[in-house]
């Protein structure tokens, strides 16, 4: 008798978990996501000029801050792109920054990051367009909007790559690493 | 004194506005060197703005979602097809950059100018358009259609729709994987389009 009991206490309780997991319940253990952001501007908004090439250059960088660092991440790559324009017919779209080597204990990069290679915590800034470090949204215009994505990746190592390493070198070194990953949209235009 | 003639004018303003076309430090190269730039490549929604939320009927929390409406203007001169691509970029498989493909089409016709909503699972495309397949969720068949936004409750996920305006046709069919696509279009875009959204249930 108690035993049956039991049984049907464990049926009835099994089938209770099996009810509340309708699809739209979040799991109870799911880690708090990644999430990036800005206090320059709202997600999907413009880019102000300050942080542009409308702006005297070099323009400061945008500022962006992180929550949610997954757990067991070493450090973070930052990676700002133009997603619009085309360059030799290919789909390789066109580099504004790149950090990787960010500490893992960094939840933020203030506004101006200093346009050197090797930041005293570590993180490096890639050479490019004769530039290191942030190179601004530049997009003409006038018409229309160029997107550009501001995409931060938590990774389970850090890169041992030198500051003269490509984007491409970048990116193929984080696969197989990649923890946790966020975005956060801007549009520019002159 | 004799007015300016048209010809005379039209050099002028040619000649002025390649002046200020002067690409400062960054901006991507004009298409035409020493031609004035050609109009770029947009793409617009009429159900979302460009960076904004996606409404409820395009994702999971509709019962009967459907497509997103597109449109397109200033087609490149050379464009033979497009390829569509919609993805979530806030989704890690296996650790690695890949992102997760909610919608890829191909062959779109390069008279085509947009793509009219219709039934998720079943869209309305011009004809020759070829949907990518995706494998069926717990093993089951392929499926193809517009996989409709639903990341989970609470987390903000951002779509992005790119339209790639290719000088070829892709020779590939329902079967190719992303990874195939994105290696045929190499080489053959002739323009690009972005439009950016968002969606949290």
């Amino acid at each position: 008798m108690r035993i049956a009991s039991a049984l049907i206490g464990f049926v009835l309780l099994s089938s209770t978990a099996v009810l509340a997991q309708t699809p739209a319940a979040p799991p109870a253990n799911r880690p708090p996501p990644l999430v990036l952001s800005s206090p320059a501007y709202e997600d999907g908004g413009v880019v102000p000029d300050k942080y542009t090439q409308k702006a005297p250059q070099p323009a400061p960088s945008i500022p962006f801050s992180w929550t949610g660092t997954p757990t067991g991440t070493q450090s973070f790559v930052l990676i700002l792109h133009d997603l619009d324009g085309v360059t030799n017919k290919t789909q390789a779209d066109s580099l504004h920054w790149l950090a990787w080597n960010i500490p893992a204990t960094a939840t933020s990069l203030p506004e101006g990051v200093p346009n050197v290679a090797t930041l005293p915590d570590g993180t490096v800034q890639l050479s490019h367009r004769n530039t290191v470090g942030f190179v601004g949204p530049g997009w003409p215009g006038p018409a229309s909007y160029h997107h550009y994505i501001a995409e931060l990746f938590a990774l389970d190592t850090r890169l041992a790559l030198p500051s003269t390493t490509t984007r491409d070198e970048v990116i193929a070194a984080t696969n197989g690493h990649i923890l946790g990953r966020a975005a956060y949209e801007g549009r520019f235009h002159r | 004194m004799r007015r300016i003639t048209l010809p005379a004018f039209f050099m002028l303003v040619t000649a002025i506005g390649a002046l200020a076309q002067t690409p400062p430090a960054g901006a991507p190269p004009a298409a035409g060197r020493g031609g004035p730039r050609p109009p770029p490549l947009i793409l617009s929604s009429p159900a979302i703005t460009d960076g904004g939320n996606i409404p409820d009927k395009y994702t999971v929390a509709s019962q009967a979602p459907v497509t997103v409406p597109l449109s397109w203007t200033n087609v490149p001169a050379g464009t033979q097809s497009f390829v569509l691509i919609v993805h979530d970029v806030d989704v890690v498989i296996a650790k690695g950059m890949g992102d997760n493909p909610h919608w890829i089409v191909f062959n779109i016709p390069a008279t085509a100018t947009s793509l009219a909503e219709s039934p998720a699972n079943m869209p309305a495309l011009p004809e020759g358009s070829v949907q990518m397949s995706r494998p069926g969720r717990g093993g089951g068949p392929a499926t193809t259609g517009f996989a409709p936004p639903g990341p989970p409750p609470g987390f903000v996920h951002h779509y992005n729709f790119d339209l790639y305006a290719l000088d070829i046709k892709l020779p590939l069919d329902t079967g190719a994987s992303r990874a195939d696509i994105e290696k045929a279009l190499d080489g053959h875009v002739v323009g690009k389009a972005v439009l950016e959204t968002r969606f949290k249930r």
